[in-house]
């Protein structure tokens, strides 16, 4: 009898969060399409939902706060030009934050080529692994040696191209090809740089 | 040294708070910029794979037009561009261009077995799209030579760079089905 009540239970609460859901994505079907008619409020309804998620995506790409403003802004203006090319076949989010992955991409390259020349010259196992010795010799210095380090303090110390393979692959959830499609980098390049970035986390944290 | 496990690492990625407030509300400026600011039409591009090779079309096509876009914009203000000794430039183009020259020579040693097996009709949009792709970098490359401050051509190069890596991606996995 109390497993029954517990089983009704357990699926009455998980048609309120399906219920919720779905109200909450038809919501945000009509905000998309007062935001495709110009409505600046239903654009700010949607930035007040998704702010948090591309604010974070942004900085850890970029790997600081003020670049993650300036990209987040950049985002956001982006998919307020580009929203009729959301054509609701994936979630809005999913959109938004490829998006807002290409936008820091672009305007890291911008900025200073880092992204995709430092990190792209080594391949050869021999420099990979003295540019790694060197990396994190390099750390150790810069930050207390032989602490335990903070999981986000150590991604954003990380070579910005192996920073943002780590962070669309582990954390956004992207595969290589979709990231290789964002980068410009092969599909064996963003494998390499994965490795990288998680052997280098793996001896800081 | 300690022995956490990549798959530690992985976990704790994962476990990784999604969201991060900014310091500071970011609206008002996003408000203030997008003020009268123009959205763009949607694209039609229907993307059913037996036109899969049309949209890469388009695009190097697209990239060949912006080379020439890119040249135009050149010839408009070059006169006020700051000159650049050329060694500089082309290292800066160098390192743009050597992720891209890695990838592709990666790539093409693959091709090469891969394109037995394709249609010569594949085969054939294959040479004929990557043949754009460098013309357009040849001319977005010359471009910048002349104008090395442009950010505009950087970008062209940046993009053009991408489309090329694309387009072998899409022949190496993707487009096996198409063989």
């Amino acid at each position: 009898m109390v497993i029954k009540q517990q089983r009704e239970y357990v699926s009455l609460a998980n048609l309120d969060v399906t219920t919720k859901v779905d109200t909450d994505r038809s919501e945000e079907k009509l905000l998309i399409s007062r935001v495709k008619n110009n409505d600046a409020a239903a654009f700010e309804q949607l930035y007040r939902l998704h702010s948090g998620r591309v604010f974070a995506l942004c900085f850890r790409l970029a790997g600081n706060r003020a670049l993650a403003e300036e990209f987040a802004q950049e985002a956001f203006v982006r998919a307020w030009q580009k929203i009729h090319s959301f054509r609701g076949e994936s979630l809005f989010s999913s959109w938004l934050y490829r998006l807002t992955s290409n936008v820091v991409l672009s305007e890291l390259r911008k900025k200073n080529h880092k992204l995709v020349n430092i990190d792209e010259i080594n391949f050869h196992e021999l420099h990979e692994l003295h540019e790694l010795q060197e990396y994190q010799h390099g750390i150790d210095d810069k930050f207390d040696t032989g602490k335990v380090m903070d999981m986000e303090k150590a991604i954003s110390n990380l070579p910005s191209g192996a920073r943002a393979i780590f962070v669309l692959h582990d954390i956004e959830g992207y595969k290589h090809i979709e990231i290789a499609d964002m980068t410009g980098l092969a599909v064996g390049t963003s494998k390499t740089q994965l490795h990288r970035a998680r052997k280098l986390l793996k001896g800081w944290l | 040294m300690n022995d956490i496990t990549e798959q530690a690492i992985v976990r704790k990625a994962q476990a990784l708070n999604k969201s991060i407030e900014p310091e500071t509300d970011l609206w008002p400026n996003i408000a203030n910029r997008i003020k009268d600011m123009p959205q763009h039409e949607a694209e039609h591009l229907t993307k059913t794979w037996t036109n899969r090779w049309m949209p890469m079309s388009l695009a190097a096509s697209l990239f060949v037009t912006v080379g020439a876009l890119s040249f135009a914009s050149y010839t408009n203000y070059s006169v006020n561009q700051q000159f650049m000794p050329v060694a500089e430039t082309e290292s800066t183009m160098s390192l743009i261009e050597q992720p891209y020259l890695i990838a592709r020579t990666n790539y093409l040693t693959d091709l090469a077995t891969k394109e037995q097996q394709m249609s010569p009709q594949v085969r054939n949009i294959l040479k004929k799209n990557l043949k754009i792709i460098d013309d357009a970098t040849q001319e977005i490359r010359n471009a910048l030579k002349e104008n090395p401050n442009d950010p505009f051509l950087t970008d062209a190069l940046i993009l053009t760079h991408q489309k090329g890596i694309q387009l072998l991606n899409q022949v190496t996995t993707q487009g096996q089905d198409s063989i």
